[in-house]
């Protein structure tokens, strides 16, 4: 009986430190997992913010045949996008930056293609009102991206500078990666050339496809 | 200014081992209950933080766009299946493992990281950046400081290696310094030492306050010890007393039977010796007789001390009519008053008549006490003043009875009624007495549901005042006092 009583007791204390010593390895091991698959995730997440979209293929003269219109004795600034993209509210905002920040004051056109079969004022979103509010900015709407197209923009949030004499300054993006704010290389280098009037320049773009989906 | 003496006076509190023993248990407990709470905490924030990235994500960025096609949002995806990682496998162990320190560490780690996705999900917004700081601050609620230790860690990494591959997104240039990532990890330690002094501060206060009830605790025991200690021995106490009552009692009997048969015997013996003048043995025998008496005198005394000590004396109350019991009274005490040349005056109120009381008691308290007043006053006045009065919601007879005798100092007057005890020692001397009268006046009283006190000053006199009640205690009258 005691022998007995002895074995069970035994089979006990196994059991325990076997529970103690899963414990021990299940919940590092399931930790680690889980640290490798949050890691996995996030590293993902900053792949994609920092994937610059097609750079544009602008002219480097002013097109003659866009129907915008250049500044006569003052730079001209071009800034192309999508109206439902997300990420170039951040680029809005540095635009905002930069004509605050410009000692010159370019003439500003914001273009928001409409794709075609998409009903009217499809394009007066929230990045619509919000150009709208800056000062002395024209506003256009890009019917099927004919504007883009002759800028040879492909990403929205590309930004085009032309000296007064039509010459392309600066071709690129304003943000430092897709969707945020802050201080970046393109915003710099656009500024300069703003202030300088001489500088060239190009910066990565980040922000949705203008006409379709990139690899 | 005298020290003060402790209540208990054995080992003190702050060095008994066993006290410091239980304050480390006690401030364990605490911990643990601390972490347990947080966990909870963190599990419901995390809970909250899933739900608010996913639903922001659907607000703001719900759809990615190429020219006039769209899908959902990776952000969305993001939200809802990284954001749900980070949350899920915390928050579970908060619920299934709360308070085990790996669940904390990994709440730590994974409130960093759920920082980092929010930060993300709205863009990089510096006010986004608030959440890594509240989040340190939440984490020192568990007042463990190696909390603060992975979180920091996660910070400075995320830093680290998004400064080194995407140094444009985290510092706004094309090529940051390598160590750049340094002054960012730098402000998160800043507000890492102001978390640590709290912690600190906290643990502190945690351990004084377990210390203190440890202390207490250790106090409160041996107090209940003490308190058992002294029931004991006032049980034993009790026991020893009520053994002696009854051995006096018994003893007394034993002892009043052959001294009666002396004091009669003797008073026969007198009568036969006065029948033959000239015979000598009449002084002598009346000696034995005042001798045996005083004997007889002091052994009823002790009788009745016993019994009420033993609480054998029953009270058997019955309607009486003061004035005649006064009357008996006067009657006893004229010899002695006349003997000392005093004055005896009896005022009686008109209210009172009849009291419903032990009429023998009665009258033994207030023989005894004009006795004593005759007895301590020579060639002045004993006055006996009777009227009723209401204490509350009972009536009450009071005797008050008065005297230009001896009187008695305040000390004197403090010592009265304990059981063989006179005003001085010259007293019994001087006044014979056994010392119990009062003594049995005083437990009579209490016996009847009285009191009496004493106003006395030397050489002016003393004022006895007996307060009795006119009727008993109904049965219910006595339950409510109980229960009260």
């Amino acid at each position: 009986m005691t022998r007995a009583v002895q074995g069970f007791s035994e089979a006990a204390d196994s059991d325990n430190a076997l529970t103690f010593t899963s414990r021990r390895v299940v919940v590092p091991a399931l930790a680690a997992v889980w640290l490798g698959l949050a890691g996995t995730g996030l590293w993902v997440l900053w792949a994609y913010e920092n994937r610059p979209g097609t750079d544009a293929t602008a002219p480097q003269q002013w097109p003659g045949d866009t129907r915008l219109a250049r500044a006569d004795g003052r730079p001209t600034l071009v800034f192309l996008a999508h109206p439902r993209c997300s990420c170039t509210r951040a680029s809005l905002t540095e635009l905002t930056e930069i004509l605050a920040r410009a000692t010159t004051r370019p003439k500003t056109h914001i273009v928001f293609i409409r794709p075609d079969g998409f009903e009217r004022n499809w394009e007066k979103t929230d990045l619509w009102k919000r150009a709208m509010s800056l000062p002395g900015v024209t506003v256009t709407r890009d019917d099927a991206g004919v504007e883009a197209a002759r800028f040879g923009a492909a990403t929205s949030g590309q930004t085009l500078l032309y000296d007064a004499a039509g010459t392309l300054l600066f071709s690129g993006g304003i943000t430092g990666s897709r969707g945020h704010e802050g201080e970046n290389a393109g915003e710099l280098a656009l500024v300069n050339a703003i202030n300088s009037g001489t500088a060239r320049a190009r910066a990565s773009v980040f922000g949705c496809p203008l006409f379709s989906w990139t690899l | 200014m005298d020290p003060v003496t402790p209540l208990i006076a054995d080992s003190s509190p702050a060095t008994d081992p066993g006290v410091a023993a239980r304050a480390v248990e006690l401030c364990q407990d605490y911990e643990q209950k601390i972490h347990v709470r947080t966990d909870r905490l963190f599990a419901g924030l995390m809970g909250l933080q899933w739900v608010a990235g996913v639903l922001f994500a659907l607000w703001v960025s719900p759809l990615a766009w190429a020219g006039g096609t769209s899908r959902t949002h990776l952000h969305v995806w993001a939200a809802l299946f990284l954001g749900g990682l980070l949350s899920v496998f915390p928050a579970a162990l908060a619920l299934l493992r709360p308070g085990e320190r790996s669940t904390r560490y990994v709440i730590a780690v994974a409130q960093m990281l759920m920082g980092a996705l929010l930060i993300h999900l709205t863009g990089g917004r510096i006010e986004t950046h608030f959440h890594v700081f509240g989040s340190l601050a939440f984490l020192a609620f568990y007042r463990d400081w190696r909390v603060l230790v992975p979180a920091t860690v996660v910070v400075a990494l995320d830093h680290l290696l998004r400064g080194y591959f995407f140094p444009q997104s985290v510092y706004g240039v094309i090529a940051a310094s390598p160590w750049r990532w340094l002054e960012h990890a730098g402000w998160v330690v800043f507000e890492d030492v102001f978390l640590l002094l709290s912690v600190y501060r906290s643990i502190r206060e945690m351990r004084d306050r377990a210390e203190r009830t440890a202390a207490l605790e250790h106090q409160l025991r041996t107090r209940a010890v003490l308190v058992e200690d002294l029931r004991k021995a006032q049980k034993q106490a009790e026991v020893a007393s009520r053994a002696k009552s009854d051995f006096l009692a018994s003893m007394s009997h034993e002892l009043r039977t052959p001294l009666n048969a002396i004091i009669l015997y003797s008073e026969l013996l007198e009568e036969e010796a006065m029948d033959r003048p000239g015979d000598q043995s009449v002084e002598d025998l009346r000696k034995i007789q005042s001798a045996g008496k005083h004997l007889l005198e002091l052994i009823n005394g002790i009788l009745d001390l016993s019994k009420i000590e033993a609480g054998k004396m029953s009270v058997t109350p019955e309607e009486f009519d003061v004035r005649s019991m006064l009357s008996d009274v006067v009657d006893t005490v004229r010899p002695l008053v006349h003997k000392n040349s005093n004055r005896l005056t009896v005022n009686v109120a008109d209210s009172v008549t009849t009291v419903n009381a032990d009429v023998t008691k009665t009258r033994q308290i207030v023989l005894n006490l004009v006795s004593n007043a005759a007895k301590f006053t020579r060639l002045g006045s004993v006055t006996i003043d009777v009227t009723r009065s209401s204490g509350g919601a009972r009536d009450y007879i009071e005797f008050r009875i008065s005297d230009t005798g001896v009187g008695m100092t305040p000390e004197q007057t403090r010592r009265i009624f304990e059981p063989f005890t006179q005003a001085d020692v010259t007293t019994a001397r001087k006044y014979g007495g056994t010392g119990l009268g009062l003594a049995i006046v005083s437990s009579l009283c209490q016996l009847m549901d009285g009191s009496i006190s004493v106003d006395s000053r030397p050489d002016a006199g003393s004022r006895f005042t007996v307060l009795l009640p006119v009727q008993p205690l109904q049965p219910a009258e006595n339950h409510a006092d109980a229960a009260a």
